[in-house]
């Protein structure tokens, strides 16, 4: 009796294990932000994703899948202006002197609904799994968002930005106008937006 | 003998258990082993344009959607599919260019109007092949558009010949009489959206595929033609202070659902979450392919996606999204422009054709 029961024991261990974890719900609110991001530049990305699937059977490989898919990837850049403090702005008659919030990814639109196919084969007994070519996404964008930081892109989108402001203060009535950016919180990765 | 025997085979089993199970990870072989890799690749920038838009209103939603529901949502639609390709075609029955008919006509007729109906056609069609085509020459196109313009103005309907070029055109079909499926492309027309839906209830039976689909819809407004609507005028309010009125003019939100593989939902801590997570899935890629980018495992994904995206943004639009993104850009722009003037601002918006109250 205790045997089985010890051994029950073990099956259910076993059982436990096997099983995968499940994403917490609690973790993910859901719902409305209301934002105010001013979007001034778009970079669009291409990206090829390979992804390879060997299957062996001890030492002896039994089947291999491969997909080639291409995708873009839509960034875009500007500032948040829900982080302009009054402090920011400085008037003095018809001159004004602008403190902008430093430069971000406002938003990064990389949907695999809009990938295409390039190439496919699976030899064997072997298929790669959606959710093995979601992982392959997921590795290709975190590529992506890493890649962004070293392009330099936060100096354009500076000058961009001091450009537009500039324009668009003009407009406004001002003859003298002063745009400065604020230093970003991390400085080794100014655009990455998480 | 037999002792010896007794302990050779439990050696056996103790080893074929170890193997099997691996628990102390010491023997490092498995009987069946998988390795998925992915190929580092480059990044490449294909341009970088200047843009003026203004994302005001963010909605993090989450959908369960299967491939069954994506294949349910084609049902209403498949009445409507020959009358929708007629009816398409008549807009260009009274435009001037329609007896110069030269190529830019020809991919007019037949191109531009699949691009609006393209969920619909990949999602139809999609079925059997949709991979990338050789181009068709002009002179293989003019004569089917030839045929469908005096179809139209002859009021009969649309060949389902006439369709299968048009879908070749957009590059939704092989260039080849093998692409549609014989048995639905032989039978007469009244009977072509039964077969059609047979075919769909057989695909519904083999193949599952079912996610929790997390995304993002944002409501966003191009600011270009905000900024240059703008109109300001002075007045004094209620409490007699010196106010500043910006007309913005008419606004709309452009509303887009994104579901990326990742799904960040707290930025600031970096937490984030797959954006699709797979319940159930059975779809496997086609055994004997001929091309290499023709699979059903992934057009079928690529379907069941755009069909949660849209639901992702129905859900979204319901809930009130573009009312929320509204008043969210009034709020964004009095706020910026207080600070810039350093006066009291209100914005008056043209929504429907009647301007909001001007008073604050």
């Amino acid at each position: 009796m205790i045997k089985k029961q010890i051994l029950v024991g073990i099956v259910m261990l076993l059982i436990t294990m096997a099983c995968g974890g499940r994403p917490s719900g609690d973790e993910l609110a859901s719902g409305f932000r209301n934002v105010a991001k001013l979007a001034t530049l778009e970079v669009q990305v291409h990206k090829i994703v390979s992804v390879e699937k060997n299957e062996k059977l001890l030492f002896f490989p039994i089947g291999k899948s491969n997909r080639v898919v291409s995708s873009d990837a839509v960034v875009k850049i500007g500032v948040d202006l829900n982080e302009i403090q009054p402090e920011d702005v400085d008037i003095k008659g018809e001159t004004i002197t602008l403190k902008l919030p430093p430069i971000k990814v406002v938003d990064f639109i990389y949907p695999p609904s809009r990938f295409e196919l390039l190439d496919a084969s699976d030899k064997g007994f072997t298929h790669i799994k959606v959710e093995e070519l979601n992982n392959a996404y997921c590795e290709a964008e975190t590529d992506i968002r890493r890649w962004l930081n070293q392009l330099g892109l936060e100096q354009t989108a500076e000058t961009r930005n001091r450009r537009y402001f500039r324009n668009f203060l003009i407009n406004l009535g001002y003859k003298d106008v002063n745009i400065h950016f604020s230093e970003p919180v991390d400085k080794a990765k100014p655009l990455i937006d998480y | 003998m037999k002792n010896i025997k007794l302990f050779t085979i439990g050696c056996a089993a103790i080893l074929v258990f170890l193997i099997v199970f691996d628990i102390t990870g010491v023997l490092r072989i498995r009987i069946f082993s998988r390795t998925v890799s992915v190929a580092k690749s480059m990044n490449k920038i294909e341009k970088i344009i200047e843009v003026e838009e203004l994302i005001t209103t963010e909605y993090y939603g989450e959908v369960f959607t299967t491939l069954a529901d994506a294949y349910d949502a084609l049902y209403p639609e498949l009445p409507g599919f020959y009358r929708e390709i007629r009816d398409s075609l008549l807009m260009f029955r009274n435009d001037s260019s329609f007896f110069k008919f030269n190529e830019d006509t020809c991919r007019s007729i037949l191109g531009n109007f699949m691009g609006e109906n393209r969920f619909k056609f990949r999602m139809i069609w999609g079925l059997k092949e949709w991979d990338n085509v050789k181009p068709i020459t002009y002179m293989q196109m003019k004569p089917t558009a030839f045929r469908m313009i005096r179809g139209v103005m002859q009021w009969k309907a649309v060949d389902i010949e006439d369709v299968r070029m048009g879908l070749i055109l957009k590059g939704l079909l092989k260039n080849s009489k093998k692409d549609l499926d014989q048995a639905v492309y032989n039978r007469p027309a009244k009977k072509r959206a039964k077969a059609i839906r047979d075919h769909i209830d057989n695909v519904k039976r083999k193949n599952h595929l079912k996610w929790i689909a997390r995304g993002k819809v944002r409501a966003s407004f191009d600011f270009n033609p905000i900024k240059d609507s703008l109109t300001v005028h002075h007045k004094r309010n209620y409490s007699n202070q010196d106010t500043t009125y910006i007309h913005a003019g008419e606004i709309e939100p452009t509303i887009l659902a994104t579901i990326n593989p990742w799904f960040i939902y707290d930025p600031e801590h970096k937490e984030k979450n797959q954006g699709y997570y797979v319940i159930d899935d059975n779809l496997q890629g086609d055994s004997g392919t001929v091309s290499g980018f023709d699979n059903d495992q992934f057009r079928r994904t690529q379907m069941l996606m755009e069909y949660t995206e849209r639901m992702l943004r129905d859900q979204a639009i319901q809930l009130g999204v573009e009312d929320r993104a509204r008043e969210a850009l009034k709020n964004t722009l009095s706020g910026f422009f207080e600070l810039i003037t350093g006066k009291p601002v209100v914005i008056v918006t043209d929504e429907g054709g009647l301007a909001s109250s001007e008073t604050d």
